[in-house]
Formats: C-alpha cells, sequence, structure tokens
C-alpha cells in the first residue's frame, strides 16, 4: 500500500478531504456540463454527459464515498479519467474542487487510515502530507469497478 | 468465388513482393546476411506455391527458377552479387507484372518474359547475365518508326458541284484521319467575295498530310464517291511517320497564305533535312514511350483495387462523421431558427454532403461474410468427422455484407448453432436410413438481405426438436404451469430462456437448445433477433434476423419523465394516443385497443420517475418478434434519425437502455432498448413490483 509509483497527481477535494489520482490518467476537467439522468442506476451514478460528441458517465464522488451530498456551486467540476486510454472506459468524476499538480517524487508515502465504512472506495495507494493536509491517492482501478452498474 | 480468392491472392502476394523488394534493398547493403536471403527464400516461395494454386503458372514457373537461384545462394553455391541483385530486382518487376497480367498472352510480354527466364537460367548455369546484349541487340533490329508507316501528300480540289449529290468534305477528311496521323490544310481563295457566292457551291480545296500504315488504294477508296467531282492526287513523301517541325509548320503557312498549293518535291526536301533528326528524336520518343508504359503498368499495380486499413482508423471514421452529422443537426437547428436563407440553404447542403459521406462510411466498414465462412465449413467438416455422420454443406449468400463490428459478434453464435445442427440435429447415417432419409444429412445456411435487416438462415433435415420434452423440462424446471396453453412456437422459444438447458443435459432427448440462451443474448446485443422453428423428424431451422449497421437507427422520440428516449423505429408496430379512461378500468394491465388485449407498462413506473396521471398519455406499441407490449409515455416528439453512440462500458449491462444519441441541441437522449424492456416485463419483474437498484 505504501509504495507509490504514480510521479504526478492531481489532487481535489470531496466533502472535507483531500484526494488525488493519476495526473496521467486525467483527460479532462470541466464545469458541471448538463447532466442526463439514466435511470436505473445507483444514486452515485448521476447520469452521462455530450463531451465533444462521446457519451461520457458521470459518477458522484461524495456518493461513491459514502459521503453526504450538497448542491453544486462554482468549484464543483468534473474530472475525466480515461484508465486504460480506450475511449469506453473514460468516466467522468464530480468533485467539490481540484487543487493542483503535485509532483509525487520524493513525497514519502504512508498507509491510508480513514473511515471509509459508507464508501465503495476503500483501498487506497497510500496517503501523503502536502501543505499540512493529508491526501489520498485514490486506486483507479478500485474506482472503476466500483463505478460499474 | 474462385475470382475473389484470387484478387485476394494478388493482393497477398504484393505484400509478399514488397517484402521481397525490401529484403533486396537490404541485402544490397549487407550481402552476406543469412537472413536476408532466408527471407528472400521464403518470399519467393510463397510466390510460387500461391501462384500455382490460383493458376499463375508463369508467375509460378518464374518464381521456382528464380527460387532455385537463391537456393544455391542459400546453400552458398552462389555468391551475392550486385549482378545477381540487379538481376532479381529487374525479376521483381516481371513478377509484379505477371501478379497483374496472370498468364501472359500479348507476344511482347512473352518476349520480355523468355528473356528475363533466359537471364535467369543463365545466371543458375553459373553464366551470369552475359547473354543480355545480344538479346537486346535483337530488339533493336526493329526499330519503332519502321513498321509500314509511310507519309502521304494528299490533295484533294473538288468541283464546285461537289455538295450538290450531298457529301460532306468534312466527312471525308475525318475518314482520312482515321487512316493515321494527319494534318490538312485548307484553301479558301477560290471564295469569292459575298455577292457572288452560290451558296449550294463549294469553293475550298484541301490539301493533307497523312502518316499511315494504310496503302495508297485505302487513301482513294475514301474518294471513291467523289471521284469524279474531283481532282485528286496522293503522292507518297517518304517513309515513317510526319513530324511537325517549326520550319514545316511555316511552310505551310507561307502556302496557305500565297494559296499556292504545296508541292510534293518542296515538301519533300524540307522533310528530308529534318529526317535524320526527327527520327531519332521519334525513335528515342518511341522508346521512352514502351518504357513509360511498362513502368506505368507497374506503377499501376499500386493503385491497388482495395487496401488493407487497420479496423481502428475506421471505426474513427464512422465515429467522426457521426460526430459530423450530429454537428450538422444542429447547424440545420441553428439555420431554422434564424431564418437567413443563406444559412439555409448552406446547412441544406452541408446536409446533403454529410449524408453522402455517411452512407459512404458506413458502407466502408461493411464487409462480406466470406471471411467467417471458411471457419464455418471447417467446423462442419470436422465436427462430422468426428462423430461418423455424413453431411453436406450448403452456403448460399455468402457475399452478403455485414457492418464489421455485426460480424465479429455474429460468429460465436452461428458455430454454436451449427454446432447443434451437427452434434444434435443430424443424425448418424444408419439412423437416417432407418427413418426412411438418405444417409447423407444437409445443413443449409443461407443469408439475403431482407429490408434493412440481414436475414440468416441455418436449417438442417436432422431429427428435430420434440416439443413435449421440452414442455415436460420446462415444466419441471418450473418455467412455465403445468396446464399453461402455449403455441407450438412459444414452447420452441423457451430453450431460448436462461437456465433452460445446463450442461448437465446435453445427453437429454431432446438435447438441443443448450446455450440458446448465450446464443440469444449475443444476438440481441447487435440488436438482431433469433427465432427457430422444428418439426421432429424433418428438422430445425433457426432464423438471425440482423441490422445493417449497428451505429445508426431511425428513432422516435419520447418524452418520460425530464428525459427525452429514443425508441427504435424498426420495433414500432404502431402508436397512438389514449384516452384516460381507457386506463381506469383496465384490469391487470392490459388495454384494449381495435378489439384486441395489449398488455402495457408505464414507461414512468419503469425508469422510477414519479408516477403521475398524465391527461393525455401516448402509447408506443412495441414488437419483438411473436410479442407485442405498448409503452406509455408522456409525449411523443417525433421521429429522428440517429447515431447510436455506447455509453460506456460503465452502463452496458443497464437493463433498459442501450445507448444514447445526441440531439441536434447537443443534448443527450437515451436509446431504449424494447427488446430488453419486453423480455424483463415477461419475466415479471416490472410487473406491479418495482425492482430495487444497487444504491
Amino acid at each position: 500500500m505504501s509504495e507509490q509509483q504514480d510521479k504526478t497527481l492531481l489532487s481535489f477535494r470531496v466533502h472535507d478531504e483531500f484526494f488525488a489520482l493519476d495526473a496521467m490518467k486525467v483527460n479532462h476537467i470541466l464545469e458541471i456540463p448538463k447532466i442526463t439522468r439514466v435511470p436505473n442506476t445507483p444514486r452515485f451514478m448521476k447520469g452521462v454527459i455530450n463531451l465533444h460528441g462521446n457519451i461520457i458517465p458521470v459518477v458522484d464522488l461524495r456518493v461513491l464515498m459514502g459521503f453526504s451530498e450538497t448542491e453544486y456551486d462554482n468549484d464543483t467540476a468534473i474530472i475525466v479519467i480515461t484508465p486504460d486510454d480506450q475511449q469506453d472506459s473514460s468516466l467522468g468524476l464530480i468533485v467539490d474542487m481540484v487543487k493542483e499538480v503535485i509532483e509525487a517524487d520524493g513525497i514519502e508515502m504512508k498507509p491510508t487510515v480513514v473511515d471509509m465504512e459508507e464508501s465503495h472506495l476503500k483501498n487506497f495507494h497510500g496517503t501523503f502530507s502536502f501543505d499540512n493536509q493529508f491526501v489520498h491517492v485514490i486506486d483507479i482501478e478500485e474506482l472503476v469497478t466500483a463505478a460499474e452498474i | 468465388m474462385i475470382d475473389k480468392f484470387k484478387a485476394k491472392f494478388v493482393e497477398e502476394s504484393l505484400d509478399n513482393v514488397n517484402d521481397l523488394e525490401e529484403a533486396l534493398f537490404a541485402l544490397e547493403n549487407d550481402m552476406q546476411s543469412k537472413d536476408l536471403i532466408e527471407r528472400i527464400f521464403r518470399a519467393m516461395h510463397s510466390l510460387k506455391g500461391g501462384g500455382a494454386m490460383f493458376g499463375f503458372n508463369h508467375l509460378s514457373d518464374f518464381t521456382h527458377h528464380l527460387e532455385n537461384i537463391f537456393d544455391k545462394v542459400r546453400n552458398s553455391k552462389i555468391e551475392v552479387t550486385p549482378d545477381l541483385i540487379s538481376l532479381t530486382f529487374s525479376a521483381v518487376d516481371e513478377i509484379k507484372y505477371l501478379l497483374e497480367k496472370g498468364d501472359l498472352t500479348a507476344k511482347d510480354d512473352l518476349d520480355e518474359y523468355n528473356r528475363m527466364m533466359g537471364q535467369i537460367q543463365n545466371f543458375l548455369q553459373g553464366g551470369g547475365p552475359g547473354n543480355q546484349e545480344s538479346i537486346s541487340a535483337s530488339d533493336d533490329n526493329t526499330p519503332a518508326g519502321d513498321s509500314g508507316e509511310k507519309t502521304y501528300l494528299i490533295s484533294f480540289i473538288p468541283g464546285e458541284d461537289l455538295l450538290q449529290n450531298g457529301t460532306n468534305p468534312l466527312f471525308l477528311l475525318d475518314d482520312l484521319h482515321a487512316l493515321g496521323k494527319g494534318h490538312s490544310i485548307v484553301y479558301t481563295h477560290k471564295i469569292p467575295s459575298f455577292e457572288n457566292i452560290e451558296s449550294e457551291n463549294n469553293y475550298c480545296l484541301w490539301q493533307i498530310i497523312l502518316s499511315t500504315n494504310e496503302s495508297v488504294n485505302e487513301i482513294k477508296d475514301v474518294f471513291i464517291f467523289v471521284e469524279d467531282e474531283c481532282d485528286l492526287s496522293v503522292e507518297e513523301l517518304g517513309n515513317g511517320g510526319f513530324e511537325m517541325t517549326p520550319a514545316v509548320e511555316k511552310f505551310i503557312e507561307n502556302a496557305r497564305n500565297s494559296n499556292t498549293l504545296i508541292k510534293v518535291s518542296d515538301l519533300k526536301v524540307l522533310l528530308n533535312k529534318n529526317e535524320t533528326e526527327g527520327k531519332k528524336t521519334e525513335q528515342g520518343q518511341e522508346n521512352t514511350e514502351t518504357d513509360q508504359g511498362r513502368k506505368k503498368s507497374q506503377l499501376k499495380e499500386h493503385k491497388i483495387s482495395s487496401i488493407r486499413v487497420a479496423s481502428r482508423k475506421i471505426d474513427e471514421l464512422v465515429n467522426l462523421v457521426s460526430e459530423l452529422v450530429t454537428t450538422q443537426a444542429q447547424l440545420s437547428v441553428y439555420a431554422e431558427k434564424k431564418g437567413d436563407n443563406d444559412i439555409l440553404e448552406l446547412a441544406e447542403n452541408v446536409q446533403k454532403l454529410s449524408r453522402q459521406l455517411r452512407d459512404n462510411a458506413f458502407e466502408i466498414s461493411l464487409i462480406p461474410m466470406q471471411s467467417e465462412l471458411m471457419r464455418f465449413q471447417r467446423l462442419v467438416r470436422d465436427l462430422s468427422k468426428e462423430l461418423g455422420k455424413e453431411i453436406e454443406f450448403v452456403i448460399e449468400g455468402g457475399d452478403i455484407e455485414l457492418d464489421k463490428n455485426i460480424i465479429e459478434h455474429l460468429t460465436d453464435p452461428l458455430l454454436h448453432i451449427l454446432r447443434n445442427s451437427v452434434d444434435h440435429g443430424i443424425e448418424k447415417p444408419d439412423e437416417r436410413v432407418a427413418a426412411g432419409k438418405s444417409p447423407k444429412g444437409n445443413i443449409y445456411f443461407k443469408a439475403y438481405h431482407a429490408g434493412a435487416s440481414v436475414l440468416i438462415e441455418v436449417t438442417d433435415d436432422g431429427r428435430g426438436i420434440d416439443v413435449e420434452s421440452i414442455r415436460a423440462k420446462a415444466v419441471s424446471k418450473g418455467m412455465i404451469e403445468e396446464n399453461e396453453e402455449l403455441s407450438h412456437k412459444e414452447i420452441l422459444n423457451l430453450i431460448f430462456l436462461s437456465g433452460f438447458s445446463t450442461r448437465d443435459t446435453v445427453s437429454g432427448v431432446s438435447g438441443r437448445g443448450v446455450g440458446m440462451d448465450v446464443v440469444r443474448k449475443k444476438i440481441s446485443e447487435i440488436r438482431g433477433e433469433v427465432t427457430i422453428d422444428s418439426e421432429v423428424g424433418q428438422g430445425t431451422t433457426v432464423t438471425l434476423r440482423l441490422p445493417l449497421t449497428l451505429s445508426i437507427i431511425d428513432g422516435l422520440l419520447v418524452k418520460i419523465g425530464e428525459n427525452q428516449y429514443v425508441v427504435p423505429i424498426a420495433s414500432i408496430e404502431k402508436i397512438f394516443a389514449l384516452d384516460k379512461s381507457q386506463l381506469k378500468d383496465s384490469f391487470n394491465r392490459v388495454v384494449i385497443i381495435d378489439n384486441e388485449q395489449l398488455p402495457y407498462v408505464d414507461m414512468r413506473e419503469i425508469f422510477k420517475e414519479e408516477v403521475k396521471e398524465s391527461e393525455t398519455p401516448q402509447m408506443v406499441l412495441v414488437r419483438h418478434e411473436e410479442r407485442r407490449l405498448g409503452l406509455m409515455v408522456d409525449e411523443v416528439l417525433g421521429e429522428h434519425q440517429t447515431v447510436v453512440k455506447p455509453m460506456g462500458r460503465y452502463l452496458t449491462s443497464h437493463e433498459v437502455v442501450s445507448g444514447a444519441s445526441i440531439l441536434g441541441d447537443g443534448s443527450i437522449s437515451l436509446v431504449i432498448d424494447t427488446n430488453r424492456v419486453l423480455q424483463l416485463t415477461s419475466t415479471g419483474k416490472f410487473r406491479g413490483k418495482t425492482k430495487t437498484s444497487k444504491e
């Protein structure tokens, strides 16, 4: 868990926790566009968006991780990731705020200790401290598995 | 069919030739490389083998000899020399030529072929390309100019009454020009001043310089009908063709201006002056012309009639075109809103073009089923041998084209259906004889177009499926009630239900239907249908109905709750407005339309929208195979041709929505998979109770 190969990370805030994921998997960062609800899907699946003619499902990380939902505001953003470079693997993640890109070289990674009882995500690559904040590194593979309906 | 294989062979051979050429280039730089020699040898070997198989005898023969050289090279009996490489290079050109032409018939081609063969054989005998000179010298013996061509000066001086018997002198000139290369000079000095012109008289005279292979008599024959009305002289100017040099041109110009006819002697002097020079250039030209001809034919085979493209690129193209179509729809919406005629016209043109482009792009992604048929043939052959059955497998309509994505999805289900036919359908020869059939079983594979679909039928004349045993099994599995009344077809269709047939029942009486649920699932993934028909003792027919292309459908736009949805028009039978009262009294979710009881579902309920009583609900009646179901929607918005886009892998297992399409204004509408709705309704999933989703 404490091993960390990702060189560059994108950090963001969900509820009052900070998370990060491999920046190389990130394709776009968008403001919240019109989201078309897809009926009969789990609550975390917010629907689909039209991104340059491609249909991309969008997951609300707040719901996926068991936090309470809030209204979207100006900081709310969608991070579009493409885990394996295939177009059909694209997934939008709704986060409360995108923070920054962090070079992870030389950063000391510790095992993640968070209470994630309600969360669909339980395994993290680790946690590091940055600007006096703990940042948990998300395991994209687990995220992808959790997002499948 | 053979022609297609041939074409494929040529295509593949050209790849081989390219490889050969590449290796040769590399060999030129590294003459000792064993690897390269091996590679060359291999390429030649497959050319030879394939050539013989597909009736390219010259090619096969030729490469055989070439291969022999390289066999010796391989065994270090001959060394690689620059001579050998050049010889091989020109041999490669000949191979290309042979691939293009097939077996040679034209004399020139054969000469060239034999010349190359001679060189190769010389090389084999250790002589090197020595004989070349003598052969090419003999080539020069027949200079191109000396082919019986002569140049004549024809003076055609018709009388004034030439036109009166209906002769058009211009036709005569045309006839003359048809004999060879000519140059006409017209003299108009005899035309009188306007007031003296007799409109029916001819006042012109002509001289023509003509280079032709025809004899003087041939030329005179042109004038045979006007002989009496004109002065005609045909005089020889000399051998060979006529070259229009600046000097000659000037001479002619002078003659015309001074209105004095050209004299043969004068022209002859002039021509002779040019002759030596002229002949040279002429011959040089002809040589380069034949050279070019040859080169052209070599270039031409690079314009292969078909090219192989990575399928990813085609997917990309189709995708881009789909996007273009969507964007164009947005443009149309905008243009209509603006009402500006210029923009409207532009939008219309763009629409036309993008439609054509779309059709073209989709056509590109179609491939014939042929490629997969070989596998089916092998399967039937191998399996029937293994099981000790005799089967005649007949294929019809192998040239039917389908979207490559469909074909990809089709292979496994078809293999399965065929395996079933061979394994469980067709009986052993003695059984067949006992049943009064011929010992040899038949399986027909037939593909054909039906509207916007392609039908594939797999028919066998085997033992068929016993409906009663299916019924018994279904009852024992609790899938139907003991005394439930079902039609023959309905019972047969039970085998498509998942869980009907499992591995442990393979050896059961019916034996069929193993994994038919998988077949149906696979086929419906590509929006196809599968039906089965069977008579005990007569055989079984499995029919697949497939869409031509996956990515575009005609859809009906409907509104359910907040969202817009697309219902594929292909599955719609009828649309009608409902009276609220019709539903009020409805019992057990059945509505009576045209004296017919139709089951229906409220789409709001299925999509877990807030259920509210609509004043004017509308019903979309959909059909899948034998079953019909009314879908109650809030509103029918209109027709919409749409590109269906996948929703990504996260939503693929969605039970009702099979894709999404982008509307003209950029918003998304989801595509309802009506077959799934029908299926789920029939299993009671949507009837009354609501499903709990993963939350």
